[in-house]
């Protein structure tokens, strides 16, 4: 059986509840990262802040409203709406219904779940902490790997 | 489960060459070889600690590509990873190791800037890593903008949650905060040859460096100079030991500083007493100094080459 445990992504990078909305659009651009969890001082996650969450709360609601804004000559509307909610805390624009997995959940069950959720990425949990990440990519390169592929063809 | 801090990793180049000649063209052969890894000293203390399947978390600052080259390497032999992302770019550790006349010649980069600003993120996380593990490595040079007093902040917080604390860098950044009191201390003594305002090289003058630590840190437990692989001198408040290796054959020196902190780590964490746990670290620093190797390829040799290790008791 193959378990998220043996394919996650081991990376526990993590911003806590005091950081702002710009030091985390900096630690996903310098970790290269489309989302990243909000922890306590014990390491413990609060939740998850996603490049989807940034990028909703860039684009303001007079934007929103309107059906199509391919108009937009640039993105000033954006990121000066975004320049100026930089110095807010993080947490307030939390995913708090951000779904996990467990390091002994299977692959299939991580494909599953990230099919539904409509995600690229699901955080691994173990004891309220971060342990790692999974990918749609961690998932579909399994097919790459020829030991799965003998593994199967004695199934 | 271990934390390894390295404030100033790099990519390490190894070129395993048959002969190297200043102002000549190599180009290499397929008997010759060019091995690109992570480094530093507290990743390769990591990546050999993966070896004896320990767990490991490694953290430290990492910039651009050859950061991200590190972390995936690092990732890729299970080690997890925390490291602090920064502007700038990871430096690249270049060795040269010439075969036919067993000479390596390293050089090192000095690395990029680190802000104040990473620093602070940095200690938070550091701080929230604490939780996790029982035992830090302090190791290894510091970046452009970082002072010693981050080893001094680090070694604090660490006591202060009841973690054991090792130490393994150069004098010029022990000496600065070494009243923090960090259990185990080993200096790299590869580039500077005093400690305390003293000389240090050779056995009495390790002893006497090594007994004024402790006298003046009352919570240091044990300095180790490991700088000679032939005369290792540990000392401790109960005793002091110079631990020789038998048969000697050096085929790569290149981490056998790093082969050594882990092998005392994995030692320690089987609650060998403090005579085998040296023995034991020794032992580790052999098996990779006979290796070609940087780092420990086949830790159960480790258990054969446990009695080439002699025992000096200085009383």
């Amino acid at each position: 059986m193959r378990l998220v445990r043996d394919y996650m992504h081991k990376d526990i990078t993590s911003v806590n509840e005091d950081s702002t909305l710009g030091q985390v659009i900096r630690v996903m651009k310098l970790h290269r990262l489309g989302a990243v969890p909000i922890v306590d001082k014990q390491g413990h996650c609060i939740g998850y802040i996603t490049a989807r969450d940034v990028l909703k709360i860039a684009i303001p609601d007079y934007i929103k409203s309107i059906y199509n804004t391919s108009f937009m000559a640039n993105m000033d509307q954006v990121t000066n709406h975004l320049k100026g909610m930089l110095n807010e805390k993080a947490v307030r624009f939390l995913d708090g219904e951000y779904v996990f997995l467990n390091p002994t959940d299977t692959m299939s069950y991580a494909a599953d779940l990230l099919n539904r959720q409509k995600r690229t990425i699901l955080p691994v949990i173990e004891d309220q902490q971060q342990v790692g990440w999974i990918t749609k990519i961690d998932i579909i390169s399994m097919a790459l790997d020829p030991e799965e592929e003998n593994n199967d063809k004695h199934d | 489960m271990v934390l390894t801090v390295t404030l100033n990793p790099a990519i390490d180049k190894l070129l395993i060459l048959k002969r190297f000649s200043i102002h000549k063209l190599h180009r290499l052969e397929s008997s010759e070889k060019s091995i690109i890894s992570a480094g530093g000293k507290g990743v390769n203390i990591a990546i050999n600690l993966h070896r004896f399947n320990d767990e490991v978390i490694a953290t430290g600052f990492a910039s651009g590509h050859s950061g991200h080259l590190l972390c995936d390497e690092l990732r890729r032999v299970g080690v997890t990873t925390s490291f602090i992302f920064t502007e700038g770019l990871t430096r690249t550790n270049i060795s040269i190791l010439d075969q036919e006349n067993e000479t390596l010649t390293e050089i090192n980069d000095y690395g990029h800037h680190v802000s104040l600003p990473d620093q602070e993120f940095f200690l938070e996380n550091y701080e929230r890593l604490l939780y996790r593990v029982k035992t830090v490595v302090l190791a290894g040079s510091l970046p452009i903008g970082v002072s010693e007093d981050i080893y001094r902040k680090m070694i604090l917080m660490a006591r202060e949650r009841k973690k054991k604390v090792i130490i393994h860098t150069s004098p010029q950044h022990l000496d600065p905060i070494i009243d923090s009191s960090p259990q185990i201390i080993v200096p790299d003594m590869r580039s500077y040859h005093q400690m305390l305002g003293n000389p240090c090289d050779g056995i009495e003058q390790f002893l006497h460096v090594g007994k004024e630590v402790l006298v003046k840190n009352k919570e240091s437990e044990l300095i180790i100079f490991i700088h000679r692989i032939e005369n290792v001198v540990a000392i401790s408040r109960s005793a002091c030991y110079i631990l020789r290796p038998e048969n000697l054959t050096i085929r790569n020196m290149l981490g056998y500083a790093d082969s050594y902190v882990a092998g005392f780590l994995h030692a320690g964490k089987n609650s060998l007493s403090m005579l085998d746990t040296l023995i034991y670290a020794s032992a580790a620093g052999l098996t990779n100094v006979e290796s070609l190797h940087k780092e420990l390829v086949d830790p159960e040799h480790i258990e054969k080459n446990l009695n080439r290790i002699k025992v000096e008791e200085i009383k």
